[in-house]
């Protein structure tokens, strides 16, 4: 702005000698003069004007009425003098000082939209906005700007168009124009005028100024005015003015905003420390103020605490800095964007929710991951045929049918679940993952479908009676045989996170089915499954008691005591320790399987209530479950505990928003869920104590969280919550749910909302688990649920099925 | 910033002589950058009959930016995203497309036109075009039917 500089003297000049020459040279330019006339609709008046009617123009018809009549004797006069000095080419003398500049300047462009009109009123009720005003800003219009295409608009919407817009676009047919002409000129077309018309020109900008002044008025806005309305002041640069606000105002800009907003230098906004933490996290949202902007705030991601001026600009920051998963991604791309650290934690993401290539070559290639099991398998016969055994290659080529069995269509709403156990096992794994209705409904890909056809076919063909049904297969050597196996060949799965969470799918997909196989009148496919699972826990067992005929009779025979109620569940646990030689780990699988296969609730749970008491009793310390993959995991979540922390803290806003909309929540209650759930993640390694927990914390999660569905039980149950709470903490580590690095996603979003646990996006609107759950935690939820028959049986009434798969996950934990 | 008083004028000629077989207010009175516009379905359309909340939001430097249109009534369209957030967004919407001289009573108007006329080649919702363009007949079923569903109380 070379042109700042030249006129600063001037206006010095201005000053020195205020109102006379002002209002010679006034009647030169005409440029209140043009105002005037217009808005009296009088040409007659307008020519008057020219002519030198000074004074009334200034006070009254300028345009400009925003530049304060009232004061304008002084330094506006001053200024304009200064202004206009140059073209009657009289060099007045070079003195120094901006500071007359800066004054009118700010006023001028503070108030070009706002107060024109109050002024315009005040002065001589000329500037009524139906006189001429811009098309774009329906602010009145000072100065023209013509286009070649002879569309016009105000030269305050031109200049922000091309100099902070930076387009050469018309603003109303977007015709791209190298350069506009600024005018005073209401009529006069774009190639009427001849370049002698013109009194300076900026190519940078793309202008030709008909006047100086017009010039000058342009060029002002452009300048570091600072945007006190009080201020006169304009700077050399952004850290000057910075500078200067601080220390004459003690005010602050917003950064984000000076750098990013597409607005001149005075129109930003000046606050104190405070505010501008309001501004960027709230935005300057001020319902029913004037001067409401509609801005909500600058969004921050929350990985690096860091905020960002928009949504774009957040985008584009998660997309270079952060990682997403795309097979996630490719599953449901309407879902929110879910974002990772970085790759290390997208990695611990594909190693617990899909089926990463354990390959050293593959884990340094990075993004080696597969969407289910079958593509694993398929990528680890492919490339690394070396690195499997014999057998294991040919348990690899070996298909898992019972997973194709189950997936039909009517319960594809389900199928996320259920799908925990075949194929998509990578799909239903979260147990914090309501079901997500568009991956498991998403078509198999036709060379997955080729694919699996294929294996089928292989399968058959290498395996002799064994072969249909993973599940005929005995479990442990079986490598597409679904969770639980700990001891699942090293080459097929990579390290998975805990054997709790792995066993809490099987158990899902029977549950799923049972319920199903009464209330459905289709039974096929349910019935299919579920013998396929008696197989496959009499298959394990058989091959726990290697095959022993005998030994295999008396479990059969305690098992069906058991069914018929002649013995407890603790004494068929008994006698199963007497019967099997085996590790209590190997047997807590059998247990489980087992306890799944049954259809009567009570029976189930007794089986399980009593496994775990038995473990509670007899190992205080069990060892972690799948040693290295555990240790993993644990780490991992650990470490992305503090995290949590922070990002809950920027949640809370949102959840609490999901539980007041609840109503039947009571907020206390939540606040007390959430600390128990952040020590459970930070503290993982405690998850080995699931197993020693009693049905007792259990209950307790479930009275906190009963009062949802049956208020009248309230007083009781809020009385045993507040008696076990603190067990609650102890007990909520055993919860997968609650280790799920959920931490570690975030989607981008304006403040408070920015980021916040998977699951809570997921809580349904109406169902009160659902959004519970959203707003607390799955595991608290169905952890509910497990204490008392009565409830689950109530719930099995009255629920979706979605939920109760969460509750039945719980049960198996112990 | 200018856009106040453009957002103020255009609000109330728009709801002096709204467009065709819509109302305009504000969401929120205090919040001028909101709005809701209150759409039937065009009579010669498969939406007839249906009642459609459009919600307009105007970003903080309208008119410089274009405006967002989402449906807040669920509608099986080619053109409106079928998830919770239902925006609409082509044509002139597009920020590239978008002339500061647009109004916005003229993106109603283009909403509603396009209900009248779906943009098969130029969807948000593929599936949904490709049946619009395939199987007309199965398309405008659904397409009442949701509208019944959906749309039908005004």
């Amino acid at each position: 702005m070379a042109s700042n500089a030249e006129n600063s003297p001037n206006s010095q000049g201005g000053n020195t000698e205020p109102d006379a020459p002002s209002s010679q040279w006034r009647g030169n330019r005409g440029r209140g003069g043009y105002r005037g006339g217009r808005n009296d609709g009088n040409s007659g008046d307008r020519s008057d004007q020219r002519n030198g009617n000074t004074n009334q123009r200034r006070g009254g018809n300028r345009g400009r009425g925003n530049r304060g009549f009232g004061a304008s004797t002084g330094a506006r006069g001053g200024f304009r003098g200064g202004l206009s000095q140059p073209s009657p080419a009289v060099p007045p003398p070079p003195l120094a000082g901006g500071g007359t500049f800066g004054d009118r300047l700010t006023e001028d462009a503070a108030k070009v939209e706002g107060e024109e009109g109050v002024k315009g009123g005040n002065d001589a009720a000329t500037e009524d906005g139906d006189a001429e005003v811009c098309f774009i800003c329906a602010s009145p219009v000072v100065h023209n700007a013509v286009a070649p295409c002879n569309h016009r608009t105000c030269h305050i919407c031109s200049l922000r168009l091309r100099a902070l817009y930076k387009t050469k676009a018309c603003a109303h047919c977007r015709m791209n124009a190298d350069y506009v002409i600024f005018t005073d000129d209401p009529e006069k077309k774009f190639e009427d005028f001849s370049p002698e018309d013109f009194s300076s020109s900026d190519d940078n900008l793309g202008i030709r100024y008909e006047k100086p002044e017009i010039s000058e008025d342009t060029l002002l806005l452009l300048r570091y005015n600072c945007p006190d309305s009080t201020c006169d002041v304009a700077c050399l640069g952004w850290p000057d003015l910075h500078r200067h606000v601080k220390s004459v105002h003690q005010k602050v800009m917003c950064d984000l905003c000076t750098r990013n907003k597409k607005v001149f230098t005075h129109e930003h906004e000046l606050f104190t420390q405070a505010e501008l933490r309001r501004h960027e996290k709230f935005g300057d949202d001020n319902p029913g103020a004037s001067d409401q902007t509609g801005f909500k705030g600058h969004p921050e991601c929350g990985f690096c605490r860091q905020r960002f001026y928009g949504d774009d600009e957040l985008y584009t920051h998660c997309r270079d800095k952060h990682e997403r998963c795309h097979i996630c991604d490719r599953r449901d791309n309407s879902r929110r964007q879910q974002y990772f650290v970085d790759y290390n934690a997208l990695e611990l993401h594909f190693r617990k929710d899909h089926f990463l290539c354990p390959d050293q070559e593959c884990m340094e290639k990075k993004f080696v991951v597969f969407d289910s099991e079958m593509d694993l398998k398929a990528h680890q016969l492919e490339s690394h045929p070396n690195g499997l055994s014999k057998d294991a290659r040919r348990d690899a080529r070996r298909v898992d049918m019972s997973s194709f069995n189950y997936r039909s269509s009517h319960e594809s709403e389900r199928g996320g679940r259920r799908d925990g156990r075949g194929r998509g096992r990578g799909r239903g794994r979260d147990p914090n993952v309501e079901p997500i209705p568009v991956s498991s409904a998403q078509p198999l890909r036709r060379d997955e479908l080729a694919y699996q056809r294929q294996m089928a076919i292989q399968s058959a063909q290498s395996v002799s009676t064994r072969t249909f049904g993973g599940q005929l297969t005995s479990g442990d050597a079986f490598a597409a045989r679904p969770p639980p196996r700990a001891e699942e060949p090293q080459t097929v799965t990579a390290p998975r996170p805990t054997a709790p969470e792995n066993e809490a799918f099987p158990n899902l997909a029977s549950l799923n089915l049972e319920p199903q196989t009464t209330s459905t009148a289709d039974l096929t496919p349910q019935e299919q499954a579920r013998r396929l699972r008696h197989n496959a826990v009499t298959e394990r067992a058989a091959n726990m008691l290697r095959n022993d005929q005998t030994k295999l009779g008396e479990f059969r025979n305690r098992v069906s005591s058991y069914r018929s109620s002649k013995i407890t569940a603790s004494e068929l646990i008994e006698a199963f320790f007497s019967l099997f030689d085996t590790s209590s780990q190997q047997l807590g699988k059998l247990v489980k399987e087992l306890a799944e296969i049954f259809e009567i609730v009570s029976k189930r749970e007794g089986l399980l209530k009593a496994w775990s008491d038995w473990k509670a009793i007899n190992e205080d310390y069990p060892s972690l479950p799948g040693q290295s993959a555990a240790s993993a995991s644990s780490s991992a979540s650990a470490a992305s505990g503090s995290r949590v922390l922070k990002l809950k803290n920027s949640t809370a806003q949102s959840s609490r928003s999901a539980v007041s909309k609840q109503g039947s929540w009571g907020a206390s209650g939540n606040q007390n869920l959430f600390p128990a759930l952040r020590h459970a993640v930070a503290s993982s390694a405690n998850r080995a104590g699931a197993g020693r927990v009693g049905p007792t914390p259990w209950g307790a999660a479930t009275a906190s969280q009963r009062p949802s569905l049956t208020p009248s039980r309230t007083p009781s149950q809020q009385h045993a919550s507040k008696g076990i709470s603190r067990i609650n903490t102890e007990a909520f580590p055993a919860l997968p749910a609650t280790a799920k690095p959920t931490t570690t996603v975030f989607s981008p979003g304006y403040g408070g909302s920015a980021v916040r646990r998977e699951t809570a996006a997921r809580g349904g609107g109406n169902n009160p688990w659902g959004s519970g759950v959203g707003a607390s935690s799955s595991s608290t939820a169905g952890v509910g649920d497990a204490d008392s028959e009565t409830v689950a049986d109530q719930s099995t009434g009255q629920k979706k099925k979605g939920n109760k798969n969460k509750k039945q996950t719980l049960f198996h934990f112990g | 910033m200018a856009n106040r008083k453009r957002i103020v004028k255009e609000l109330s000629d728009v709801t002096r002589s709204p467009p065709p077989g819509t109302r305009v207010q504000l969401l929120d009175e205090s919040d001028v950058h909101i709005w809701e516009v209150l759409m039937d379905g065009p009579p010669e359309s498969v939406y007839v009959g249906g009642h459609f909340k459009i919600k307009v939001t105007l970003p903080t430097d309208y008119p410089f930016k274009p405006p967002l249109l989402s449906f807040t009534t669920k509608i099986y369209h080619p053109n409106v995203s079928n998830d919770d957030k239902g925006s609409m967004c082509l044509g002139m919407l597009r920020s590239d497309e978008w002339k500061p001289a647009n109004r916005i009573s003229a993106a109603i108007e283009m909403a509603r036109n396009l209900l009248i006329a779906p943009n098969a080649d130029d969807a948000v919702e593929v599936s949904i075009a490709d049946q619009f363009k395939n199987d007309r007949a199965e398309f405008e079923k659904i397409a009442k039917d949701w509208t019944k569903r959906y749309a039908g109380k005004a």
